[in-house]
């Protein structure tokens, strides 16, 4: 009971936050002095109003996956079919219902799909809670709960219950810790990807529009349509033939050997470098065509100056709201990438727990998904603003 | 102030009549009226598709995109005809001859691109791999057809309804919003898992279903985003005022605009739906050999990852047998390379800004 005094306590609070920081936007209390500069800055209002939105879609995308998980799977059968299957085909009908009663019980299983969902929302809202582990001991015929290990969360995302996805056999494994875990395995190649893109099509793109229909622009322009036009997998495929074939490096990643690191970051790089080429190229030659370029040249700047200084950074403005999605993007790694060259990041966890079914590790997913997708886009507002000082947060 | 400029501009300058002194008579000759001229325009016709098409068919690489595109479409017909076996259900008792001995066969006169082997899977022993990837092309460029029709037509209807009626828009922007947060792949695994298990027959609809589900999302906020700036322009604001209906606005002020782009756009969604269907099937999530349906995502899949399915370098069969990656990409990276190219040179022709 206290845990829900607790909850709701930290809902006020927020509620009251933002209801106090609207007033004094609106300037109904605070007309003047330090706590009007503080709170009712325009991108404090409008990061608010943002997160708001945002969580509202968070919202959705957590109850339609709900519920079309639940539409696919039935839950009755579950623990049959999953992870016990095998240990208890030999045990009596009773015992393997009973003890299926208990599996739904310690997941969370319990009564209609709503009252379901309404424990997930409250499950994976951040309020603190403490959860117990328990065995089920068969002592004289009667089931004991036998509690072994509690913890304390705030975020709880559930317990992984198959095989397939998580090794269960020391414990039960939690969806919160798992997830944190594949990350690390996926950042690394995902971010040294992420900086081979940015490299090579920073470069590539100045190059191909400083001397627009010249020779690299042209041969950029095949390559970019290439990428574009070849269906993704082909194309990884074509890049793993020439690594392993023509370079000789290896095809399976091992995080020892930095050497089969080497064929999924340069395949994700040469892929994605592509894309930013063809913005940072668009910009640009939409800086170069502009007035002040023509004043500029008229003053007698040097072309690399007036790229460099003046260009450039103009055309970086829309450009840098897509490095916060790039360096948290790297933390989901790339589903085709990881399952081609064996990374057993988020990408392999999500096809394995929706194969097997497991329910949490999936919502898991989208959740954390949704979550770094949101924020990204927030960063990308927030750094946008700080680089382009034209940008003023009212409405 | 004002009053004060205008009268020292008076006094300081003369009329340009006082300046060279001429007989008006001498420079103008009165005409009369001329009622059967008055709708002639003094230039060269115009049309917009002839001009289009001299444009389009100015670039030598549209002339090579179409060849290639056009001999494409003429083996995904008679390939399997020309030349060896069809493709048959895997328990179809007598297969087919030496080949069929589940041993992989390189490239030869008789298979002209090799034979699919033993590690990749049941129904895909002894299969020749000319006819498979013949038989594949034909269904993914039916399949990126259907799509791209499905997808353009439903992209323009509710791209119209969404940029004219303001209402809609915080609902469609939580659709975006929900694409944008969930793992398409998921998303996809979840609804293929959900219809199978009610028309697993069904296979063309399903994947169809799948790959236009979100498709249309893209071509409909661009010409929602066209539709809301072309609205305030000035023509618009006086056919309004002149009473013209919804449906006139849409038809006849707006769309005629975003032909352009609706053209190009449904061009390039041939090759990203075959592209996507490859997405799929690299999942699992296409269609079936053992239906007997075939695509070029699953060839490409095949080839890949083994009857094993685990797409993991070594132990794929592409790895020793080269030649299974190279026959589908043979047809594959042609046909989407062509249409993209053909979308693009198409965008550029049809603009009217590059007319004239």
């Amino acid at each position: 009971m206290s845990f829900y005094l607790v909850s709701y306590t930290i809902l006020f609070l927020i509620v009251a936050l933002v209801v106090f920081i609207e007033l004094v936007a609106h300037q109904v209390i605070f007309k003047t002095g330090p706590v009007q500069r503080i709170f009712g800055h325009p991108l404090l209002r409008y990061s608010l109003r943002r997160i708001g939105s945002a969580l509202i879609s968070v919202l959705l995308a957590i109850i339609v996956t709900f519920f079309l998980i639940r539409a696919t799977v039935d839950i009755d059968q579950l623990c049959l079919t999953t992870q016990f299957s095998t240990a208890w085909q030999k045990l009596p009908e009773a015992v393997v219902q009973s003890r299926c009663e208990i599996f739904r019980a310690q997941m969370g299983f319990v009564g209609g799909p709503f009252e379901q969902l309404m424990q997930f929302l409250y499950d994976i809202m951040p309020i603190p809670k403490t959860l117990c582990q328990s065995t089920n001991l068969l002592i004289d015929g009667v089931y004991y709960n036998n509690v072994t290990d509690c913890r304390f969360f705030l975020f709880d995302l559930g317990q992984i219950y198959s095989r397939d996805v998580a090794d269960l056999t020391s414990g039960p494994v939690y969806v919160i810790d798992y997830i944190g875990e594949k990350m690390m395995v996926s950042f690394p190649v995902g971010i040294l990807a992420s900086v081979v893109q940015i490299v090579l099509g920073y470069p590539l793109g100045m190059l191909m529009a400083k001397r627009k229909d010249g020779v690299v622009d042209k041969i950029g322009k095949a390559y970019i349509i290439s990428i574009d036009a070849i269906p993704g997998v082909a194309y990884y495929y074509i890049w793993m033939s020439i690594f392993v074939a023509g370079f000789f490096l290896p095809a399976r990643y091992d995080v020892n050997n930095f050497l089969t690191w080497l064929p999924p970051v340069l395949t994700i790089g040469f892929t994605g470098m592509a894309g930013i080429a063809l913005w940072v190229r668009r910009y640009m030659i939409d800086e170069f065509n502009a007035d002040y370029v023509k004043f500029a040249r008229a003053k007698g700047l040097s072309e690399g100056r007036i790229t460099r200084i003046h260009v450039f950074r103009n055309a970086i403005v829309p450009l840098v709201r897509t490095f916060p999605s790039a360096i948290l993007g790297a933390l989901l790694g790339s589903f085709y990438i990881e399952r081609i060259y064996g990374i057993n990041g988020i990408g392999d966890m999500l096809i394995n727990a929706n194969n097997a079914h497991d329910f949490f590790a999936v919502q898991g997913i989208v959740i954390v998904t949704a979550l770094i997708s949101i924020v990204s886009y927030l960063l990308g507002d927030i750094i946008t603003a700080i680089a382009d000082p034209r940008i003023k947060f009212t409405n | 102030m004002l009053e004060k400029m205008t009268s020292t501009h008076a006094s300081g300058t003369k009329n340009v009549d006082e300046l060279i002194p001429h007989n008006v008579d001498d420079l103008f000759t009165v005409v009369g009226t001329q009622d059967d001229e008055i709708e002639k325009l003094n230039t060269a016709p115009y049309s917009y598709w002839k001009i289009t098409f001299r444009n389009l068919f100015k670039n030598p690489l549209v002339i090579v995109c179409l060849f290639l595109l056009f001999l494409i479409v003429f083996f995904t017909i008679f390939g399997p005809m020309i030349h060896s076996f069809k493709v048959v259900p895997f328990d179809e008792a007598d297969r087919f001859g030496e080949a069929s001995q589940g041993y992989y066969v390189w490239p030869n006169t008789v298979n002209w691109f090799g034979v699919c082997g033993h590690n990749m899977g049941a129904a895909w022993e002894g299969l020749d791999m000319w006819s498979v990837v013949w038989e594949g092309a034909r269904l993914s460029l039916l399949l990126g057809v259907v799509v791209a029709l499905i997808d353009t037509f439903l992209g323009i209807l509710i791209g119209s309804l969404w940029g004219y009626f303001k209402w809609l828009d915080p609902i469609m922007l939580e659709i975006r919003n929900f694409v944008n947060n969930v793992p398409s792949i998921l998303l996809n695994i979840l609804f293929m898992q959900l219809l199978v298990r009610y028309m697993d027959d069904y296979a063309f609809l399903i994947v169809t279903f799948l790959l236009t589900m979100f498709g249309w999302l893209g071509l409909a906020s661009f010409i929602r985003n066209q539709i809301i700036i072309i609205r305030n322009r000035e023509y618009n604001i006086a056919s309004q005022t002149l009473g013209s209906s919804s449906k006139a606005m849409i038809t006849h002020n707006l769309l005629p605009y975003l032909v352009s782009v609706i053209v190009t756009v449904a061009s390039t969604s041939i090759p990203a739906a075959i592209s996507s269907e490859v997405g799929l099937a690299f999942f699992g999530l296409s269609f079936k050999i053992s239906k007997g349906d075939i695509t070029l995502g699953q060839v490409l899949t095949q080839a890949t990852q083994g009857a094993t399915a685990t797409a993991s370098g070594a132990s794929a069969p592409w790895m020793e047998y080269w030649y299974l990656l190279v026959a589908p990409l043979v047809v594959l990276v042609p046909l989407t390379v062509a249409f993209f190219y053909l979308g693009l040179a198409l965008s550029d022709a049809t603009d009217p800004k590059n007319h004239r």
